[in-house]
């Protein structure tokens, strides 16, 4: 019950925060603020209350559709309690980022951001799988809007790009998801989309093999994985800050969700079959995606790969069917939503002041804004994977876990490391350090609304790498129920 | 070294190559009514020829 009143009160104060545009131009972004504050405070009582018996923190099963036994079914277990959160948390962190980038519809963007985090609130709860399905397009169109409306000079380039692979990947689920239902009808008499019911689908391994590639091919796209990833350098770099920092922040760890809830508990068999050719997928994903980023000359296009690298660590992890492989990848979904966030909202303040993204027209950018260069220096350092902060946590248990599981593989990953060091420190070096450019006159540092999100990142960032038992324990919960280890 | 990233030459010829149907196609717009119908009219033999030899 409570879980569908927070959706749809997301999608009430999109309405709301567009309405309001006409009382004055900071109202919008007020009404977002306060509903993602709202549902953070909500996602901490939660958890501060803990888990019931069955290890859920809310739960709601209603009929929606009878005929087809669809229904409208939220769970929050310990993964969706966690991302949720770091929805909520990262849902403020973007309307502050795009604070004052956007100068017509300001209303209309806000009620965009507010929609495609109910989407996504609902894409971590919903346990039938057409809702699922239904969640993930919500996702997708607003999405859409707030890079073709709002996005840089190559936005609708971009934002077609993306709208295609999201969709034609989805359509690819959708139909694995009919299949699904109609095999398991076959064999039950029952036609039910319950997530639940299915997870006990008989299945021939033959099918089973086909439609497990119909989830992961969409999960894999929004992931990214290579060879896929190619919507997503378009469609980060032609984003506006706040949905760079929604896309790179959340939606791709929709993907990772959907590989960790879907693709694998209901395909145990058919995905073991595939764990070497996904683990080779996730190396591939995480050097290619360090040497892609090591040849970008635009900071934010740098960024959007380093994501592709990182994000192959979670492939590797989870398809490393063990326990340290998948907490390693649940760790590093969430280390990687704050360091890349503030590092694409980085990107943003540099665009806002100097209108370029290219490195070569940055340089010595430490004199101007020495808190700027502090906060860049400390979220590379942190995306490089320096022990004491949550991206090392997250990366070092995944190749852990992949190292039991297949050690050439998890050598030729721990490169990948190396290799981020490299691409980091060379943004780093281009952008804040080396010779001042003359061209640069002056710059406005971060003022105190810019440092405080910047702050609660670094401490979310510390808080993981340090003590990172909270987040285990959540996702242990999970990872125990689900029983999709061996 | 591969700023352009060779994967996504796929998925751009992919785009060149359906934006070529596109100009072909609409290179048959020509407004000719006369040449419409004969089309449709070789299109339903096609079709009839088909069905008649299956």
């Amino acid at each position: 019950m409570v879980l569908f009143v927070v959706i749809l009160a997301l999608l009430a104060a999109g309405v709301v925060a567009w309405a309001s545009e006409r009382l004055s131009k900071d109202a919008p972004r007020l009404v977002s603020i306060l509903a993602f504050g709202a549902g953070l405070v909500w996602s901490a009582v939660l958890w501060l209350d803990g888990a019931d018996a069955g290890g859920l923190y809310a739960a709601m099963d209603w009929p929606w559709i009878t005929r087809f036994g669809i229904h409208l079914a939220l769970e929050m277990d310990g993964l969706s309690l966690l991302m949720v959160a770091l929805t909520m948390f990262l849902g403020i962190v973007a309307v502050v980022s795009s604070w004052d980038e956007i100068e017509v519809g300001q209303g209309f963007f806000q009620f965009n951001i507010l929609w495609v985090m109910a989407g996504v609130v609902g894409v971590f709860t919903a346990m039938d799988l057409l809702l699922f399905f239904f969640f993930w397009e919500v996702m997708l169109i607003p999405m859409y809007l707030l890079i073709a409306i709002w996005g840089h000079e190559e936005k609708a380039y971009a934002s077609m790009k993306f709208f295609l692979f999201t969709q034609i990947s989805g359509l690819l689920m959708l139909f694995a998801i009919l299949a699904l239902v109609y095999v398991h009808h076959g064999a039950t008499g029952e036609i039910t989309f319950s997530y639940k019911a299915l997870l006990d689908a008989e299945i021939e391994p033959r099918i089973a093999i086909w439609l497990m590639l119909g989830f992961f091919v969409a999960f894999a796209t929004k992931l990214p994985s290579v060879p896929v990833h190619t919507w997503l350098p378009d469609a980060h770099t032609q984003a506006p800050t706040a949905g760079s920092v929604i896309l790179a922040g959340i939606l791709l760890k929709t993907g990772a969700y959907g590989i960790i809830r879907f693709a694998v508990p209901l395909f145990p068999e058919a995905s073991a079959d595939f764990a070497l050719w996904a683990m080779l997928l996730g190396t591939v994903s995480i050097l290619y995606g360090g040497a892609m980023a090591f040849s970008q000359s635009d900071f934010k296009r740098l960024v959007a790969y380093s994501s592709i690298a990182h994000m192959g660590f979670v492939l590797l992890g989870v398809y490393a069917f063990n326990e340290l492989g998948m907490q390693g990848a649940i760790v590093t979904m969430v280390a990687h939503g704050f360091s890349t966030a503030a590092l694409f909202m980085m990107a943003g303040a540099i665009q806002q002041r100097l209108h370029t993204r290219e490195m070569a027209q940055m340089g010595g950018l430490w004199k101007h804004a020495p808190r700027m260069g502090t906060m860049t220096l400390f979220f590379v350092i942190a995306s490089v994977g320096m022990p004491g902060l949550g991206n090392f946590v997250g990366e070092f248990l995944a190749l852990l876990g992949a190292f039991q599981e297949n050690w050439v593989m998890a050598v030729v990953a721990t490169l990948g490391i190396v290799v981020a060091a490299v691409y980091g420190l060379y943004l780093m070096q281009r952008s804040f350090q080396g010779t001042p450019n003359p061209d640069v006159a002056s710059m406005r540092d971060f003022g105190l609304r810019e440092m405080s999100v910047m702050a609660a990142m670094m401490a979310g960032l510390v808080w993981v790498g340090v003590y990172p038992q909270h987040v285990l324990e959540l996702s242990n919960a999970t990872i125990q129920t689900l029983g999709i280890l061996p | 070294m591969n700023k352009g990233d060779a994967v996504d030459l796929v998925f751009r010829i992919t785009a060149a190559v359906t934006r070529g149907f596109h100009h072909v196609g609409a290179l048959t717009q020509t407004g000719r009514l006369r040449w419409y119908a004969a089309n449709m009219a070789i299109g339903l033999i096609v079709v009839v020829l088909i069905v008649a030899s299956a």
